[in-house]
């Protein structure tokens, strides 16, 4: 910290700042125990976050004071909020809470525009199969659901699912953020390695799906799930 | 109204943390990834930050989406109960005292203190002590309190640092080499707490927050109700002096404390 000027014109020295911090450490004056007059979650947020109104800081404040527990978690939130991928993350939570409807609504066209290019468009394998629709029939059977990849992870060298009692093939798909596919197979186990070639790259947002076929023209499909891939060290 | 207390209103619950967690899932891992930045052990805190949240029919959802006026957004009161669960999470893990990974970058001998300090629960002097008797004889206290410093400042700083300066555990009371006692180090700490007393609330949180926290002044005027951070260095100047003329009627210069 370099001195700074008061309004006195005089200089603080950094070392009698830096006498105090040490005396003041936190690992010198123990883990104090919450107590019944602790402030509550929302009123910590609000204090870290600057938005607590001018009365109820006036009445916060002398609680702030004496307390060291209330101390370190608004200036723990504070620091939190300022690290810049919880910041991001607080901007995409924001914005999507007006946004995601229309984003969802995207994904799907997306993916819809990918279904029916892969039933009409692209001979595949799945053509072997054509039906009027891809919406899975209504059935008791329970869907499989996605084990791995989900939110954010590391890498995603395969796709992994639960099985589905009495299935007896798998069919899933990769899509990229805009809805393109990127990979699909069929296959009887439950897991999918993907090929070099279509490896998910850090920092991109994917989706992918898994049907299982539980009788003849019979599938039930997973939820859509979305992933990414961690950047590097360096991120 | 957000889809997910929608769903509350409508007692679906499992709707209303299927769309809970999936509009909130990244800013959980965001969160937690402040301060783990191993793969394991952040899907373990994050699998006991979603059952906190999931426990008791959702309570913690259900408590803040029945408070007739929230003070903070929702997304900052999601920040501190991660926060409190992910220091909880690693406070519980007794018995791991496994060398965190911000540790095993450190040169050996600080490394070392680490162990002694953070692992062990050990005071400067007999982390001092122990390395001494061990393998460096010859060294000073001034030398180890070099190391010491530097320490410190390594594992504190950057992300890696979050976690640490959340957790730091129970040590005693710091004895100084040239102290008679334990009783005179805590004698010291309660004249000093006892002249932070002396200041008005809001000077003394934003000498804590400031100081003993050190966080950036801009922040800490946001928190104390300051107009701008000039005001935070106004404020934390006037009550050091303030300190050090009270702690003088005891007796105590700045440099003893």
């Amino acid at each position: 910290m370099n001195s700074h000027t008061g309004d006195s014109g005089q200089v603080a020295k950094p070392d009698d700042i830096e006498l105090l911090r040490r005396a003041l450490a936190p690992h010198l004056r123990g883990d104090p125990p919450a107590t019944p007059d602790c402030l509550d979650h929302d009123t910590l947020a609000a204090l870290a976050e600057g938005a607590l109104d001018p009365e109820r800081r006036a009445a916060a404040l002398p609680h702030l004071a004496a307390c060291m527990r209330c101390r370190s978690v608004v200036a723990a939130v504070a620091r939190a909020l300022a690290d810049p991928e919880v910041a991001r993350e607080l901007r995409a939570a924001e914005t999507d809470r007006r946004g995601r409807g229309h984003r969802r609504g995207w994904i799907a066209a997306g993916v819809a525009a990918a279904a029916v290019l892969l039933l009409f468009a692209w001979p595949t394998r799945f053509q072997e199969e054509t039906r009027p629709h891809r919406a899975p029939p209504i059935t008791a059977a329970p869907a499989p659901q996605a084990v791995f990849p989900e939110g954010p992870v590391a890498e995603a060298p395969s796709l992994r699912w639960t099985p589905v009692p009495g299935a007896d093939l798998y069919r899933t798909a990769l899509f990229d953020a805009r809805g393109i596919v990127l990979y699909e197979a069929e296959l009887a186990g439950t897991v999918a390695t993907l090929p070099d070639s279509v490896l998910p790259a850090p920092g991109e947002t994917y989706w992918w799906q898994v049907e299982a076929r539980v009788g003849f023209d019979r599938w039930v499909a997973s939820d859509l799930i979305e992933f990414s891939v961690a950047r590097g060290p360096g991120r | 109204m957000e889809d997910w207390t929608a769903a509350l209103d409508r007692d679906d619950a499992e709707a209303a943390w299927d769309l809970f967690i999936s509009r909130y899932r990244r800013l959980i891992f965001a969160a937690i990834r402040h301060y783990a930045q191993d793969y394991d052990d952040v899907m373990d805190v994050f699998a006991r930050v979603c059952e906190a949240l999931r426990e008791d029919d959702l309570r913690r959802l259900r408590a803040y989406h029945a408070q007739a006026e929230h003070r903070a957004r929702f997304s900052t009161w999601l920040v501190t109960v991660v926060r409190n669960l992910t220091i909880d999470w690693f406070r519980r893990r007794d018995g791991r005292r496994r060398l965190p990974a911000v540790a095993e970058e450190l040169p050996p001998r600080q490394r070392q203190m680490f162990e002694h300090v953070f692992l062990e629960g050990r005071s400067h002097v007999e982390a001092f002590e122990l390395i001494r008797a061990r393998e460096s004889a010859g060294m000073t206290f001034k030398e180890f309190l070099r190391e010491l410093h530097a320490m410190y400042r390594a594992v504190r700083e950057g992300r890696r640092g979050s976690l640490l300066r959340e957790l730091h555990p129970v040590l005693p009371i710091e004895t100084r080499p040239d102290e008679a006692s334990a009783v005179e180090a805590s004698e010291r700490q309660t004249l000093l707490e006892r002249a932070l007393a002396t200041l008005s609330e809001q000077d003394r949180v934003a000498v804590e927050l400031y100081v003993a926290e050190e966080l950036p002044a801009a922040e800490v005027a946001r928190i104390v109700g300051l107009p701008n951070a000039k005001a935070v260095y106004n404020r934390v100047y006037r009550a050091l002096a303030t300190l050090e003329a009270h702690l003088a009627r005891s007796g105590i210069g700045s440099a003893d404390v």
